[in-house]
């Protein structure tokens, strides 16, 4: 799995660094602009605000190079060339999110730095450039990448899954693939399903209906997930926002707050790479 | 493990809205070419998944080289080069790049075979995916199948959409790779005339189902149009795939014609006419659905 992720940071370097480039420099770009005129926010020169800004920038930028890089491996079809190579589903499933991700956390010690240098500059710290608020703004972002591809995952779901060996697992004991899955009894309905501890339940669905039953599902956990991230998240991922413009109710306890949506971006992970693992990669 | 068969699907089912797989029984021993072969939509890229792993079927099992194809621990994929209909590579990389990515994966991969085989194809290594033509994308797809020497390859129309010189030239490659007698081939087609010269012995598949299995020898030996002249009724006549009869005169398809003959003989037919099918026609026949066909 690793090897797969150096290779795809290898390959989407150029992304990144051209992300970190843009995202730096235009924001800049335009202060420095602000700054000639002699234009002030919040009483700061514009100029100085930006550079306060920067880590916020370099960590926005890193995101959007993970999102780039989820949406060029989804466009070009990627995961048909790595699922012929020598590694396991979940090896597979775990590059996937990780490759994005580590574009983000590459970003945070480079905020870090940048925030570090704002400070020297101004000589204190502005109260929206502390480190362990960069690092909440990290985990948002993660939390927000991992959103994006359990979204993926459940969108693929509907019509690509093998849902049969998922539901039955319990009842069967095994799966399809394996030597240990068992041949369908000719007493079961063609296209029918066999829920686990639900007698004849299956009878009445096609595959497809369960397939859209499960998509429903997948969303509703997503959906669930994303409530999770607005009540513990909103106070401040506005953070990135001007200061002032900030919204939602500071519960004040930034790290508590970092490790909660840092334990979502984790079980939102977990819940793609379990429906990944379940799914057929190829279309009919 | 040696003297296993290539790959063995056994009890194989996979199913889609309004379209079933299987069960489906098939195996393939090393050094041979089955030629699978099938109308659009009949289930043979499907097929094709399970074995690669792209496919998760909901029941039977799976064994390359008689290891189980268990997605789970993907080590058994070292010994399988593939082509499928989509390749995944990266298109903002070269040639070069795409083949290097590979190289870091799969083991026995051989740059310079690789080299060579672009070579051979006349791929332009250092150009962007992106701007390879779809017969160079092809190409591609089979130098990457290709560049680790797998003892099995699972080619799903390896051909399609190429034009005869490069068809030509790829099919050159194939029949290259498998004189050494080692390499194992499944090739899924619906172009009769690509694995007409390759494969060993041909599965017809229809509807998710095998409809036939046979050498390519024993079909084209033993399929035969048949006429003759005997009375103005119908004759049942002994492995008949296709009857007609107009008036006295009568046509037959049989897939053992010296069996058929024999019977005419017997029967004391009249104007026997015999003549071979080609492999394309046999393949029409069959999977148009002709009656007495055996599942070999």
């Amino acid at each position: 799995m690793w090897r797969l992720v150096k290779e795809g940071l290898r390959i989407y370097r150029p992304v990144l660094l051209s992300a970190w480039t843009t995202g730096t420099f235009g924001p800049l770009s335009v202060f420095v602009v602000l700054a000639h005129f002699g234009v002030k926010i919040d009483g700061w020169q514009a100029l100085s605000w930006a550079a306060a800004a920067l880590p916020a920038y370099l960590l926005g930028a890193s995101a959007v190079a993970g999102w780039i890089t989820i949406g060029t491996e989804l466009g070009e079809h990627r995961v048909r060339l790595h699922a012929l190579l020598p590694l396991s589903s979940g090896d597979l499933a775990l590059a996937q999110l990780v490759l994005p991700s580590a574009m983000v956390l590459f970003g945070l010690p480079l905020a870090h730095a940048a925030a570090v240098l704002a400070r020297a500059i101004h000589g204190a710290p502005a109260p929206w450039l502390g480190h362990t608020t960069l690092n909440l703004m990290a985990a948002h972002l993660l939390l927000l990448l991992q959103l994006t591809l359990a979204a993926k995952e459940v969108t693929v779901l509907r019509d690509t899954v093998s849902w049969k060996p998922w539901i039955a697992r319990p009842a069967t004991g095994g799966r399809g693939g394996g030597s240990e899955s068992r041949p369908q009894r000719e007493s079961e309905p063609a296209g029918g399903v066999t829920l686990a501890g639900v007698p004849d339940a299956g009878r009445e669905r096609d595959e497809g209906n369960a397939g859209t039953v499960l998509a429903m599902l997948g969303w509703f956990v997503v959906f669930v997930l994303v409530c999770a991230e607005i009540v513990l998240g909103v106070p401040y991922s506005t953070l990135i926002f001007p200061p002032g413009l900030r919204i939602g109710v500071h519960n004040g306890n930034l790290a508590v707050c970092t490790a909660a949506t840092s334990a979502l971006a984790v079980v939102t992970a977990a819940f793609t790479v379990t429906l990944f693992r379940r799914r057929t990669l190829i279309d009919r | 493990m040696s003297g296993a068969p290539a790959f063995a699907l056994t009890g194989v089912e996979k199913r889609f809205p309004g379209f079933t797989l299987g069960p489906l029984d098939l195996d393939l021993e090393p050094g041979t070419v089955l030629g699978f072969v099938g109308p659009n939509g009949s289930g043979k890229s499907t097929t094709l998944g399970c074995i690669a792993g792209l496919v998760v079927p909901e029941a039977g099992s799976i064994e390359v080289f008689g290891r189980p194809a268990d997605p789970r621990e993907g080590t058994w994929k070292a010994d399988l080069g593939v082509v499928a209909e989509t390749h995944g590579f990266y298109l903002n990389r070269s040639v070069e790049e795409n083949l290097r990515f590979l190289s870091r994966f799969l083991p026995g991969w051989s740059q310079e075979r690789a080299r060579q085989l672009a070579g051979r194809f006349a791929l332009p290594l250092d150009k962007q995916v992106r701007h390879l033509s779809k017969g160079n994308v092809a190409k591609l797809a089979l130098v990457a199948a290709l560049g680790h020497a797998p003892r099995l390859l699972l080619l799903d129309e390896p051909t399609a959409g190429l034009d005869p010189v490069v068809r030509s030239e790829v099919l050159d490659v194939l029949w290259e790779v498998l004189e050494d007698g080692e390499h194992a081939m499944f090739y899924s087609t619906h172009v009769l005339s690509d694995i007409s010269r390759l494969a060993d012995e041909l599965v017809f598949l229809r509807d998710g189902r095998i409809l036939l299995r046979s050498g390519k020898d024993a079909l084209t030996d033993g399929w035969r149009r048949i006429s003759f002249r005997l009375g103005e009724r119908d004759v049942a006549v002994a492995a008949a795939v296709e009857y007609r009869r107009v008036r006295a005169e009568h046509q037959v398809v049989s897939d053992d014609g010296e069996a058929t003959l024999a019977q005419l003989r017997e029967l004391g037919a009249e104007a026997v006419e015999q003549s071979r099918m080609t492999i394309d026609e046999i393949a029409v026949t069959i999977l148009k659905g002709g009656r007495h066909v055996a599942v070999g």
